[in-house]
């Protein structure tokens, strides 16, 4: 049997630190059948490529950001990027996040992103090993989707490796509802602790307000209003709202282990 | 000697064959498994659930529901006297699908706290794929000092909103102090449900519940409620369901087990 995977491209963006730790990661989606795409700015690429044989690298150009040694890739690269790259079914994960499943698992994963999509949650471990570990359940760390969805997605500011992309693009499915949303209630993602690299307050309050604005202007007018210890308190709440949101916009999905 | 927990259910007169397989499940854990029933439930159920103990109630809701349930009052009470120091509450249509390293990894963590499971529906128990229905609880494992906390109510099994009743009180709020025990859901699969018609929701119990649970909730959630109209009561009652339902995922640690 052909496994789906085999039709499925994870895209990711490989940082230039931690390397180890990715490459381990990245190898566990490649046992499985996926291809994998990295999209970096192209001095990353040319460090990176050496290191990861089996990964296509794509360049993106660099701005302000990247030039900066903010090596985040604009949303609309990614999603330029997955539109041309063809799969029937896409997947946007974080570089660090290790693939525990067996193939069946993933099949009926990836069975369930057709015309839908299914996005997860990561369980932290102190070591690879670790049968158990903390469940981030604020933050999405893995998507996978139906091409169809790339084609309802607005243009936006947000950058995969910086806070909110991750309510974004769920959050684009809930407004309007033109593909179910699945959430996978199975322990498969994992990541090390430690390894999360977290975004500086400037970040969390730009990609924050950038959120606001998307979900409503009323929203935004509120939160511009705001001196910055409020503003801060009011995103941290906006994102427990949000993440419930699309929890419970979820249908959950569940697949037993063989 | 190695204590066995102790779960307690009260199996329902009608569809025993599915229940017997639930509860097969449970005792193949190493769990011993008791339910509340009515003298005269018992007489019926005793010789088709072997290895299970029967413990006649004294009384049951059938002036309040219709129906000769137990009381959640007297399914604590139970548990109090003579439950083990880890014990479990589980509905008896439950299939638990676990290894025994699963099962020790729960009741550790339900030591000092309350573990909840959300059901998984299945069209058939051969599904190795299901939903989550996340409008419920079907599964507690709990210290047995959680009991110690538990106001009396009026809550029955096999009616609506016992548990979220019990859920509810491990949220910690801003008025009160913080609960000493720890709220847990477990984020793997591990209780299984052949999807059936719903018995519960018969007859006005879904709002007569409902009120009550808001009533425990607090006097003004109970007062607006209540003062709406029959029929906006309730679509109040589902939006405060969606609510607690959330604040508990919200609240509570996601547990996560992987047998390597």
């Amino acid at each position: 049997m052909i496994s789906m995977a085999d039709h499925a491209v994870l895209a990711t963006s490989i940082k230039p630190d931690n390397i180890e730790n990715q490459r381990l990661a990245i190898e566990s989606w490649l046992r499985l059948g996926f291809s994998v795409a990295s999209l970096n700015t192209p001095s990353d690429v040319e460090k990176l490529r050496p290191q990861f044989k089996d990964v296509d690298f794509f360049a993106v150009q660099e701005n302000a950001q990247t030039r900066h040694g903010k090596s985040s890739i604009a949303m609309k690269d990614v999603i330029a990027f997955l539109g041309q790259y063809g799969s029937p079914i896409c997947g946007l994960i974080n570089p660090d996040i290790h693939w525990r499943a067996t193939p069946a698992a993933t099949q009926f994963l990836l069975e369930e992103a057709r015309n839908s999509m299914v996005l997860a949650h990561k369980t932290e471990v102190g070591s690879l090993d670790d049968v158990t570990g903390d469940i981030c359940k604020l933050g999405f760390d893995v998507f996978l989707f139906d091409r169809a969805v790339l084609g309802t997605l607005p243009a936006s500011e947000f950058r995969f490796g910086q806070p909110w992309w991750d309510y974004w693009l769920a959050s684009c499915l809930m407004l309007p509802r033109r593909f179910p949303l699945k959430f996978a209630s199975i322990p498969f993602a994992f990541g090390l602790k430690g390894n999360t690299s977290s975004s500086d307050e400037a970040n969390q309050a730009k990609y924050g307000m950038n959120f606001a604005k998307f979900l409503d202007q009323g929203t935004y007018d509120a939160l511009l209003k705001q001196p910055p210890a409020a503003l801060k308190s009011s995103l941290e709440t906006l994102s427990l709202n949000v993440a419930m949101a699309i929890l419970f916009e979820c249908q959950w999905i569940s697949y037993f282990p063989e | 000697m190695i204590e066995r927990t102790m779960l307690v259910t009260s199996v329902a007169p009608h569809n025993t064959d599915n229940q017997k397989l639930a509860i097969e499940s449970w005792l193949q854990l190493g769990f011993m498994v008791s339910s509340l029933n009515t003298p005269s439930e018992i007489e019926k159920l005793k010789p088709l659930f072997g290895g299970v103990e029967f413990i006649a109630v004294n009384r049951n809701a059938q002036a309040d529901c219709g129906k000769p349930l137990v009381y959640l009052n007297d399914v604590m009470a139970y548990l109090g006297s003579h439950g083990s120091s880890v014990c479990g509450l589980i509905n008896s249509d439950i299939h638990l699908r676990a290894t025994p390293e699963t099962v020790q990894f729960l009741l550790g963590e339900a030591r000092n706290s309350i573990v909840i499971a959300n059901r998984i529906d299945v069209n058939t128990l051969d599904d190795v794929a299901g939903e989550i229905y996340k409008f419920g609880f079907d599964a507690f494992l709990f210290d047995r000092a959680v009991l110690e906390i538990l106001p009396s109510t009026e809550f029955c099994l096999g009616q609506p909103w016992w548990d979220y009743w019990l859920a509810s009180h491990f949220i910690n709020s801003p008025q009160s102090a913080p609960c000493r025990f720890s709220l847990k859901m477990v984020a793997f699969p591990f209780a299984v449900h052949v999807r059936h018609e719903k018995h519960w929701d018969q007859g006005g119990n879904y709002e007569k519940y409902g009120l009550h649970f808001a009533q425990c909730l607090d006097a003004q959630t109970h007062a607006s409620i209540k003062a709406q109209s029959p029929a906006t009561v309730r679509s109040a009652l589902h939006n405060l369901s969606v609510n607690v339902a959330a604040t508990v995922l919200l609240q509570g640690k996601w547990i996560s087990y992987v047998p390597k």
